[in-house]
């Protein structure tokens, strides 16, 4: 890296509050997950029943398998302690997500309507929370979305939530992440070539990942586009034209086996040899599902939310001891749904416990829902902020770069490399006008970027 | 960014996508790795190449333990029956044969199996068969052979275009009949069978009763004695980076098996990835997709992945997985009237045993043209117009000797959705008449299914009525000759337009010339003429290496993952009988799969426990189901059934009091989603 062109950057990337490497963190918590309390008034012995609906077969277990298993760690943690209120155990009827929306639908009101749960969490799918979120609502079901990041979620599906919340980041934080991530790590690079999905999330990730780099860099130029279609397993067309268009920089919005099979393809090309790469996603999954032979020096995205070694054990002992039970009970190490799942069942319990100081008893879900609204929570990931207006997580987004390090037999980040980013820096202001109300960008935080984010001078 | 990007991957498909609701889209058609090599590799190179992790599996052929044995797996299916054939002797002489068997031979005299499914209903005659070995040091005049489980099942009747053969074809009585029938016809053994095939039986134990009669009948010859039998070991890479995971086989078929390339992943892939698999030898069959092809180990493991049957054998069962079609079947006590609209049978009046309705999954196919009915209706016109060849003669008897007519009631449409973005897929609905039906296997005699295309049938039959092969011997890949005289065929077919005589009414001249076009551009792209609709596609044939690539059309129902329940089969076992009252309480234990990191291990515990934990389930975890006979002292079976576990998995059998006479034997297992094959049982004394 340009030492001196890093520097400059870094001046400009300051107004973000990106940060490198392990200074992320410092302040001290805002509560404990594990806080013991003493419960007020009588609390029944009744199991609490939960549903929750992830990926369990299909590609995508590649990110619900390790949100699965981040549920069951909460829920067997809680238990071990005696339940909720140290009464009530927490019973989980999983439900698998691959089953389509519709059927996803159909099966949250059954799990409302026949098994009477109470709490609703899970979900990976951005094409599912826009409509179970609405039936949620109907339902009036308190419901904890770990995933299914789509900004559409609040910003029009349900602009107005009372039951349901969400904990991971909005999916436009995905591309903007990356695009900082970028600039901060290769301040030099001009010309940008993209592959993406030919679908709704690779579009997505295009558009705030150019909007954002065009602002922190200037004079950029997408000099080339790849729309690789869904099971496109031969990538050698779409790296040839990357290639022949020399670009400094590719983002890649491709996922799971679709990227393993892209950088092993690429790397016969030497395509990591002649530019930088920029992923969002490319460790998302299981993390010991990516090769050994996978590239040092990649953007290598987590969904801007979790990554295992950040924050460190050093400085944030919750995260130092959720990965350690984590690999205890599982023999791996956790994902980025790992954390969201964890965290909303322990969310959960600490809006309970918290309302059960104030009113005494099992608390109803008006009382839980208030003490949920402008929550704050210590999770493995750092600080977690539940915004009141929107019910929308907001945590500090996080990328880093690929690295072999020793102690573990798959690419991790490079822990000097983590850029952190103050996630107010990245997403919309609380009442920012929504879609349709006076602009029409395809989200909220892409209308503030375009109108608010100053553009970095030549 | 291209402003609104919609795509419309393939006809009546939709990946359509707008910004606000966009995630990873979680559906791949077809199955985990993008390409598949097979090759033909002697028994030492395929050690060398699997230790070198060049190679992930052997199908077909044993090698050697390697060095390191961490980094290698072993599937263990059935191998083939060791008989014996006495000049004289027999009976009494094969049970002091046992001492003669080679290593690697099991003795196990009794020619059903526990790889069947069916052994159940046999395991306390096998036992005492077993048992009634005694040590014999005279010289005994007997030809012994090894009769390999697979062509067995290849004598037993070939497989039609996609279709399943005889419902019964893995069942160990069948093998045993197989094996063992005598030169001379015997009536009581063809009449047993017939009412087996039939369906000819009121209750289960009705069915055991003849099952157990027709192996006895079977066996009292003694010219020819089942002495026991060998297993196929096939060996895998389990090395993390190189090697393979969810290897899914067959109890009869082993790797060369449908449910392989439906379950086998590259550890290094969450999917997609380069799969080699290698063969003994060269193949040496031909490669017929209409009937009997693909006979050796390199082609089966080839046709196993191309072709895409309307049902699959359970690997560890005795029944059928719904594939490409549900089936839904009505039978019912008094004839059904068959429509006098229906196809494929003639005049008024007719009257069938069965109605089934069909929902079918149709698909692109290799070349790009969308199913249609007609290729659905052009299996059984096929079936029909051929049956002078004796091949699909035989193929098709049952078939056509049961099917009373099929009529397409509609066609729906089914969409996958997450979200906005969405795939269709084309259903139609086709309801079949049977004239009889062997119970819920009924829907696999004549499905409404063809794996291959109307117009590659057509071109094939055209090349037969012009004498250039016959139907059952042609190779439309490998013959070199024949693969450029099809290529002159095809242009003239195109040219004319052709529809077969049945189609006329369902396929117009421009559908049909289309039709050719791409078959054509098929060819010209791959050196083949075998287009299927499966989940590979045949991209090239080299004359040594068949490289297959995954069919990811948005088109193609079934997605990766979709058979990892069928990859391992998980076990359960009975731990305790206690004498009730009603009759038996059998407890259990179950297996699951943990996955823990890179690690695959089965678990065994409670039942009750894994259910309170529900950690690997989608909605209700499969219990066990306790199998059982009650066998009287006269070798009877007087009571049958099977009793799926309760919450705290234990199975509640009822049994009448008089059925519990002294000599009485209970025999029971324990099985765990079909996989009955190898099912440990238990054997006790049951009564007063």
């Amino acid at each position: 890296m340009d030492k001196e062109l890093m520097q400059e950057r870094r001046g400009f990337l300051k107004q973000f509050g990106a940060t490198l490497g392990a200074a992320g963190l410092g302040a001290a918590g805002v509560g404990t997950a594990n806080a013991a309390v003493t419960p007020k008034g009588s609390i029944p012995a009744k199991p609490v029943k939960v549903g929750h609906i992830t990926f369990l077969t299909g590609a995508a277990e590649l990110l619900g398998g390790p949100g699965q298993r981040g549920h069951v760690l909460a829920q067997e943690e809680i238990n071990a302690q005696g339940g909720l209120l140290g009464k009530r155990k927490i019973e989980t009827l999983f439900a698998d997500e691959a089953a389509g929306t519709d059927a996803n639908v159909k099966e949250l009101r059954r799990m409302k309507l026949s098994e009477n749960i109470e709490l609703f969490t899970g979900v990976i799918s951005s094409g599912n929370t826009p409509a179970l979120g609405p039936v949620a609502e109907e339902l009036r079901v308190l419901t904890l979305f770990n995933d299914g990041c789509t900004d559409f979620l609040f910003d029009k599906a349900v602009p107005n939530p009372k039951y349901t919340f969400r904990v991971t980041n909005i999916q436009s934080a995905d591309g903007v992440t990356a695009a900082i991530g970028a600039a901060t790590h290769w301040p030099n690079v001009r010309r940008i070539a993209s592959l993406q999905p030919d679908y709704s999330y690779g579009r997505n990730v295009f558009e705030h990942f150019v909007l954002a780099l065009g602002k922190l860099l200037p004079g950029i130029e997408v000099v080339s586009e790849s729309w690789p279609k869904l099971g496109t397993t031969d990538f050698t067309s779409h790296i040839t034209k990357i290639l022949s268009n020399k670009p400094d920089l590719l983002v890649a919005g491709v996922w799971g086996g679709d990227y393993v099979a892209f950088y092993k393809q690429a790397l016969r090309f030497g395509l990591f040899d002649k530019m930088k790469v920029a992923t969002t996603l490319a460790f998302g999954g299981y993390p010991h599902a990516i090769g050994k032979d996978h590239p040092e020096g990649v953007l290598a995205g987590v969904h801007a939310n979790y990554h295992f070694l950040y924050p460190s054990a050093e400085r944030w002992p919750i995260n130092k001891g959720f990965v350690e039970r984590y690999y205890k009970r599982f023999k791996e190490y956790p994902s980025f749904e790992s954390d969201g799942a964890y965290i909303a069942l322990y969310l959960y319990k600490q809006a309970v416990e918290k309302a059960n100081q104030l009113v005494g008893g099992w608390p109803d879900d008006e009382a839980i829902i208030a003490m949920l609204e402008g929550a704050g929570i210590d999770s493995p990931a750092g600080y977690l902020y539940i915004r009141a207006d929107n019910h929308q997580g907001y945590k500090d987004a996080v990328t880093g770069l690929s690295k072999h390090l020793p102690g573990y037999d798959f690419p991790v980040w490079d822990t000097e490399s983590i850029v952190s980013i103050p996630i107010r820096s990245i997403t919309a202001p609380p009442n920012w006008p929504k879609p349709g109300k006076g602009h029409n960008e395809s989200t909220a935080a892409a209308d503030w970027i375009k109108k608010t984010w100053p553009a970095a001078k030549v | 960014m291209n402003s609104a990007r919609k795509s419309v991957l393939a006809a009546g498909l939709a990946l359509l996508g707008v910004a606000h609701a966009g995630h990873e889209f979680p559906f791949y058609p077809s199955f985990y790795p993008q390409e598949i090599t097979v090759e033909a590799l002697d028994a030492r190179s395929a050690a060398e190449r699997l230790a070198k992790g060049t190679l992930h599996a052997y199908a077909g052929g044993e090698i050697a333990a390697p060095a390191d044995g961490t980094k290698s797996g072993t599937v263990t299916s059935l191998g083939g029956y060791v008989v014996a054939t006495f000049e004289g002797g027999g009976c009494a002489d094969a049970r002091g044969l046992k001492d003669a068997l080679g290593e690697g031979q099991v003795w196990h005299p009794y020619p059903v199996t526990p790889f069947h499914a069916d052994y159940l209903h046999h395991a306390d005659r096998a036992e005492a068969a077993r048992a009634g070995a005694v040590a014999d040091k005279r010289e005994k005049k007997a030809r012994i052979e090894i009769v390999e489980v697979s062509a067995l099942m290849a004598k037993a009747g070939a497989r039609y275009n996609g279709w399943s053969g005889p419902p019964w074809v893995r069942q160990g009585w069948f093998h045993a009949y197989l094996l063992l029938t005598p030169p001379v016809s015997d009536a009581a053994i063809e009449e047993t069978l017939r009412r087996l095939v039939r369906g000819e039986h009121r209750s289960l134990e009705e069915r055991v009763n003849l099952e157990r009669k027709l192996v006895a009948l079977l066996q009292r010859g003694c010219e020819r004695v089942v002495l026991g039998y060998t297993e196929r070991r096939e060996r895998y890479g389990v090395d993390y980076s190189q090697g393979v995971e969810n290897v899914g086989y067959g109890a009869l078929e082993g790797l060369a098996s449908p449910i392989f390339p439906r379950t086998v992943k590259l550890r290094d892939f969450p999917w997609n990835g380069w799969l080699n698999v290698a063969a003994p030898a060269p193949p040496s069959s031909a490669w017929n997709p209409i009937v009997g092809g693909f006979g050796d180990a390199f082609g089966r493991v080839v046709w196993s992945a191309l072709s895409d049957p309307a049902f699959l054998p359970a690997p560890h069962g005795g029944g059928w997985i719904e594939n490409r079609v549900s089936a839904s079947v009505e039978e019912s006590p008094k004839p059904i009237a068959v429509p006098e609209d229906a196809l494929f049978t003639a005049g008024r009046g007719k009257m069938a045993a069965s109605r089934i309705v069909y929902r079918v999954r149709n698909s692109a196919f290799h070349d790009g043209t969308p199913m249609s009915v007609a290729d659905l209706l052009y299996g059984y016109a096929f079936a029909a117009a051929w049956a002078t060849d004796p091949g699909i003669a035989q193929a098709t008897a049952l078939a056509r000797e049961r099917l009373k007519g099929v009529r397409p009631l509609r066609v729906e449409t089914e969409t996958l959705a997450f979200g906005e973005d969405k795939l269709s897929y084309e259903v139609p609905v086709i309801e079949v008449y049977l004239d009889a039906g062997p119970g819920a296997d009924a829907a696999t005699v004549a499905p409404p299914w063809s794996t291959l295309p109307w117009h590659l049938l057509a071109l094939l039959e055209e090349g037969a009525r012009r004498g250039y092969f016959k139907l059952s011997e042609v190779d439309p890949v490998r013959n070199v000759a024949i693969v450029q005289r099809l290529g002159m065929l095809a242009r003239e077919l195109e040219e004319r337009a052709y529809v077969p005589p049945a189609l006329i009414s369902h396929v117009n001249a421009k559908e049909a010339r289309e039709r050719y076009r791409r078959l054509r551009e098929f060819h010209a792209a791959h050196g083949h003429w075998l287009v299927t609709n499966g989940p590979y596609r045949l991209s090239r044939w080299d004359g040594t290496k068949a490289v297959l690539g995954a069919f990811r059309d948005p088109s193609y129902p079934k997605g990766l993952g979709g058979f990892n329940a069928y990859a391992v089969p998980l076990k359960a076992h009975v731990t305790r009988i206690d004498q009730r009252a009603y009759g038996a309480e059998v407890h259990t234990e179950t297996e699951w799969l943990e996955r823990l990191g890179r690690e695959v291990r089965i678990a065994r515990g409670s039942f009750a426990q894994r259910l309170a934990e529900r950690l690997t389930s989608a909605g209700a975890l499969p219990a066990p189901v306790c199998h059982y006979l009650l066998v009287g002292p006269d070798g009877a079976v007087a009571a049958a059934g099977a009793v799926r576990a309760g919450g705290k998995g234990a199975c509640r059998l009822e049994f009448t009091r008089t059925e519990g006479r002294p000599g009485t034997r209970l025999v029971v297992a324990a099985v765990l989603e079909d996989s009955a094959a190898n099912a440990p049982i238990r054997i006790v004394p049951w009564g007063d």
